[in-house]
């Protein structure tokens, strides 16, 4: 047996999880992959998609920094589509259906065919340490693992508590047995864990479905993608169906209220208030009869359907009810009931930013456990631990993405600045520099990052900086060419004024479009030309943002002084003397955002780094 | 100046009256200290209740008595500062106040920086931004038009209004995030018509608002000479200054920098400015000087557009502020003369304000006199208003111009993501002016413009 010894080690192969173990290995770290079922890699225990608002930014993102999620993704969709075209380019977002098997399937394979990621099927149940570092993990099994760093991606599955009706089992997912002894492990540490919930839907027969009864719902012609690079798919494209709930189903669901785990009280963890249950949703928009129901295919080889908007956790017998009541599904059968499950997850202001625990050096938590939702903002906070998680070992500093930098420096930042009080789910409303982070200018964005923490190879770099040397060479075209007589009459503009103006110019106008101007379209990458247009139709505000972010960034220079006394420093309330304790601002900008914060405060923070810096 | 803010662990004093030469001085304390340090030099058997005068001698030594006084204790947190204060109210008198202040500094009390008693009421949140700055308007206010503003601002009248409109576009803002995160929202681009309603009643509170403000306030309206060169500009400047301040000779064009130079007149201070003449086929020299006035003309409350009425030529151009005709060299015309050139102003429509003449030195404080009527006019808005900062005017224009923009984007079918950008400019300006959004130059500039015992 091999001794097992490894730079860093993952407890958990979820989104989380792979993400963080290809970020050690692609920075040539050894690392070790723990999970409860090799045959459970990378699976999606929810809905069979990937992106959406907000999140499409956070996959583009993750590419943009050599991770995985956006290749797999692009390689396993069967719909893509580019949601929120009319609500401007900072909130465009991609969106795919995966073929789920095939999600797992293709990221199984990359994680074993990895040389440098070993997996290892077990339970970790307690980690090992000497109250200052830790120095490894115990699994069930009696197998240590030696290890100066560890990443926690548990999901939901510490002390994961499945609920049907009244009915309840151990479980971090239907089908799955739960960590069970990691809870207790982490509270001797003195981490503090509460607990969420969060639901999924029943899932349908497809050979049930009246289909032909049903809206159809395609993917855009131009087939969006998430990565940068070209990544092969020839899987065929499918649609999606949209049917709705009626009046029916509403009354299903009031008579039988009162048998909801969720109103009986047996349910203690808060849920989304966003991706809320069904019941839920009937109860707070009593007034709305009408609620859509997407029905979406789980792969091209499986038969189930997943019918989005009707997360559920009411018993079996009021399940087939309510699904019998919705046009279409008259007669469906369900293969899978919906299901809710509590979990323990650990307050997120216990982490540094970057993603370590104050608790105990080396330990470092990513994804659901760190009370968030979604496979994305999972697979951010893996790719960001395990950067921080191997740079911890080697002794360098740590890798912080600022706010202004990207939406995963925005979801890190909320989470252990601001914590949670329901499962996270990232928006582009939380992101106040929006207009500069936009999904087409990811890679632009963070290259500069990707390659000083060592993220991308040879290959992706030398393709990074082809597409870099297109966008300069665009942008210099736009503004060297004039606009002739030919390309005015063309265009149908009136005004004569515009002839030797540049096509720049031109550009500013709403009704232009940058194919509209380039003779040789197709010669530019679809990418290239949809960043540099966003840039010079949104020029003046992204002008103003720039000048935004470098006012604050006098708060972001400003460094708290390491080991100071909040409960010492006078003036400030009790509430936030505790908070500033708790979280540990590393700078007086991180401060100035925890909840509850007064301009008073900020000042006498002011004061004391003022004072610190004078002693 | 590279301003330090200090910690408030310490007992700070200072005399609040400032070198007034009145009857009563009055030195506060303020800090942890504070009931210690007066009870040692002001002592009494008795336990003072808060917020209650007391007669106490006031001992500069064991049994040497300095002065009878009155003194009033104020206890945290119910106090300016949130602190422990005592005001100990004296004689007036130089020797007085500076002894006793000398006593309770060798008692452990420090002497207070600039500013430092609003400061440390702006650190307890017992004042927010706006009403710290109006603390430092109303004791540096130069008129009581001044102090009327500074005091309105103080009690949280702008800060009301200024909130108020705050919340009207968060409400909006929430609904325009709610619209951009799901896709699915029902309205189209999640701004309603009544959204837009709601801007547009913002905004034109926020434009009705600024209209009434004369930014002028702080440092004085100004008063811009003006007209061809040679004309007497100079010599009424100097005549109005009381001191030859600027060389005055027969050669066209000798003044070529706007001179200004601060007036008083009763309650009214104002700034008087001369300018370079203006004439057609000026030399080069001469050109950097018009262009400095006429910008210095477009800045001022009132132009006196001097001129001779021998003059054919050299009629002011129209500007947007106020412009009388002032006749020059009047002891050069006969009365047909003046009155010919009097009504040439009429006709082209300019409004005449007299005849002045440096030679006999006549007309002039008839003139001075219906300027400062003029000037004074103007303060009933500026009370209403009760703006005082340049910061917040400024503060104020860009939030009414981000919702203008937002308007026009709203016309031009701009996408919400830019639409929510413009609302959430204008909800950070006014958030600005509340202090809820702080910029650390700012807080530390307006503290060191504080005077110390305020």
């Amino acid at each position: 047996m091999d001794t097992l010894n490894f730079d860093v080690t993952v407890i958990g192969a979820g989104h989380a999880g792979c993400e963080a173990a290809f970020a050690v290995s692609r920075m040539g770290g050894r690392v070790g992959l723990v999970t409860l079922r090799l045959d459970r890699i990378a699976q999606m225990s929810c809905n069979p998609a990937i992106g959406g608002v907000g999140k499409g930014h956070l996959v583009r993102e993750i590419d943009a920094l050599g991770g995985v999620m956006g290749q797999v993704a692009d390689a396993t969709g069967i719909q893509f589509r580019r949601l929120n075209l009319s609500r401007g380019p900072a909130v465009r977002s991609t969106r795919c259906q995966s073929d789920a098997d095939k999600y797992r399937e293709i990221m199984t394979g990359l994680v074993t065919d990895n040389d440098s990621i070993t997996c290892i099927e077990g339970e970790a149940v307690k980690i090992i340490h000497d109250g200052k570092r830790l120095s490894g993990v115990q699994l069930k099994d009696g197998r240590t693992i030696v290890s100066n760093a560890i990443i926690i991606t548990t999901g939901t599955f510490l002390n994961g508590l499945c609920h049907i009706g009244d009915e309840n089992f151990a479980g971090g997912r239907i089908g799955d047995r739960p960590a069970s002894f990691l809870s207790g492990s982490l509270r001797e540490l003195g981490v503090g864990l509460g607990r969420f919930k969060t639901g999924t839907t029943p899932r349908l027969d497809a050979d049930t479905i009246r289909w032909s009864s049903l809206d159809v719902q395609y993917g855009d012609p131009e087939n969006p993608r998430f990565s940068f690079d070209d990544v092969v798919n020839s899987l065929e494209q499918v649609p999606c169906h949209i049917t709705h709930t009626n009046k029916a189903t509403q009354e299903v669901i009031h008579k039988n209220l009162h048998r909801s785990p969720l109103y009986q009280g047996i349910i203690k963890g808060h849920g989304p208030r966003y991706c809320p249950s069904f019941e839920d949703k009937i109860v707070r928009f009593a007034d709305k009869d009408r609620h859509h129901v997407f029905l979406e295919p789980e792969g091209l080889s499986s038969n189930r359907v997943y019918p989005n908007g009707l997360s559920t956790s009411l018993p079996r017998d009021v399940q087939e009810e309510f699904v019998h009541t919705i046009p279409g599904l008259e007669n469906a059968k369900i293969l899978q009931y919906g299901y809710a499950v509590e979990y323990d997850y650990s307050y997120p202001t216990q982490l540094y930013p970057t993603l370590m625990t104050k608790a105990l050096a080396g330990l470092f938590l990513a994804g659901q456990i760190n009370g968030t939702s979604g496979y994305e903002e999972a697979a951010a906070q893996g790719l960001m631990a395990g950067i921080n998680a191997l740079r911890f070992v080697g002794g360098d500093a740590p890798a912080i993405m600022g706010r202004e930098q990207g939406y995963i420096g925005v979801l890190i930042d909320d989470l252990v600045t601001k914590g949670v009080d329901e499962p996270y789910r990232v928006f582009t409303s939380r992101a106040e520099h929006r207009l500069t982070l936009r999904e087409a200018n990811a890679e632009e964005r963070l290259f500069g990052l990707a390659t000083n923490w060592g993220l991308l190879s040879g290959e992706r770099q030398e393709r990074a900086r082809d597409r870099q040397v297109q966008r300069e060479r665009l942008r210099d075209h736009l503004k060297a060419t004039k606009v002739g007589v030919e390309l005015r009459l063309k265009l149908g503009i009136d005004s004569a004024g515009v002839v030797g103006s540049s096509i720049e110019d031109l550009l500013k106008r709403p009704e232009v479009s940058i194919g509209m101007l380039l003779s040789d379209s197709v010669r530019w990458d679809p990418m290239v030309q949809r960043q540099v247009q966003e840039e010079v139709k949104y020029h003046g505000y992204i002008v103003r943002e720039k000048n935004e972010i470098k006012r604050l960034d006098r708060l972001e220079k400003l460094r708290m002084p390491k080991g100071m006394s909040y409960l010492e420093t006078p003036g400030l309330s009790n509430e936030l003397q505790e908070k500033l304790t708790e979280i540990r601002p590393e700078t007086l900008g991180q401060a100035s955002r925890i909840p509850g914060m007064t301009p008073a405060a900020i000042a006498l923070l002011r004061v004391q780094i003022q004072k610190h810096a004078s002693d | 100046m590279n301003y330090k803010i200090d910690s408030n662990s310490d007992t700070i004093v200072a005399c609040s009256t400032g070198n007034v030469d009145g009857a009563i001085a009055i030195v506060r304390l303020s800090g942890p200290k504070a009931l210690e340090i007066s009870r040692n030099v002001a002592p009494t058997s008795k336990v003072r209740d808060s917020h209650r005068f007391y007669r106490a001698a006031i001992f500069e030594r064991a049994e040497h008595i300095l002065d009878d006084a009155m003194v009033v204790e104020m206890h945290a947190p119910r106090s300016y500062t949130g602190e422990d204060m005592v005001e100990l109210h004296l004689h007036a008198s130089r020797y007085i106040v500076e002894t006793l202040v000398e006593r309770l500094v060798s008692l452990g009390a420090r002497l207070a920086k600039p500013g430092e008693f609003t400061l440390r009421a702006f650190l307890s949140g017992k004042l927010d931004l706006m009403q710290a700055e109006a603390v430092s308007d109303l004791i540096g206010s130069q008129n009581e038009a001044e102090q009327r503003a500074a005091t309105r601002q103080l009690k949280g009248g702008i800060s009301e209004k200024v909130g108020a409109w705050l919340e009207s576009l968060e409400i909006l803002l929430g609904q325009a995030r709610a619209a951009l995160d799901f896709p699915e929202y029902p309205t189209g681009n999640g701004i309603s018509d009544k959204g837009i309603g709601t801007v547009r009643r913002v905004s034109g509170e926020l434009q009705d608002f600024i209209g009434r403000i004369r930014i002028g306030m702080q440092t004085g309206q100004r008063v811009c000479l003006a007209g061809a060169p040679n004309v007497g500009k100079s010599s009424l400047f100097n005549l109005w200054a009381g001191e030859t301040r600027v060389i005055v000779d027969e050669e066209p064009g000798t003044t070529r920098d706007p001179v200004e130079i601060e007036m008083r007149d009763g309650a009214l201070r104002w700034t008087l400015v001369d300018t370079a003449g203006f004439r057609h086929h000026a030399g080069r020299i001469e050109k950097v000087g018009i262009e400095l006035s006429t910008r210095a003309l477009a800045a001022a409350n009132l132009v006196l557009w001097l001129m001779p009425a021998d003059l054919e030529e050299g009629w002011p151009e129209a500007i947007d502020g106020d412009l009388w005709i002032v006749g020059t060299k009047a002891d050069l015309w006969s009365p047909e003369k003046q009155a010919d050139f009097e009504s040439r102003v009429v006709k082209r429509g300019y409004q005449f304000a007299g005849w002045i003449s440096s030679v006999e030195v006549m007309g002039h404080r008839g003139l001075r006199s219906e300027v400062v009527g003029h000037l004074s006019s103007g303060y009933g808005d500026i009370d209403v208003a009760g703006i005082v900062k340049e910061r917040h005017f400024s503060l104020l224009v860009q939030a009414r111009d981000a919702l203008a923009q937002f308007e026009i984007g709203v016309k031009n079918q701009m996408s919400l993501d830019v639409l929510s950008y413009e609302l959430e400019d204008a909800a950070k300006a006014l958030g600005c002016i509340l202090g809820n959004d702080v910029d650390l130059e700012v807080l530390e500039k307006i503290f060191s413009e504080f005077c110390i015992g305020k």
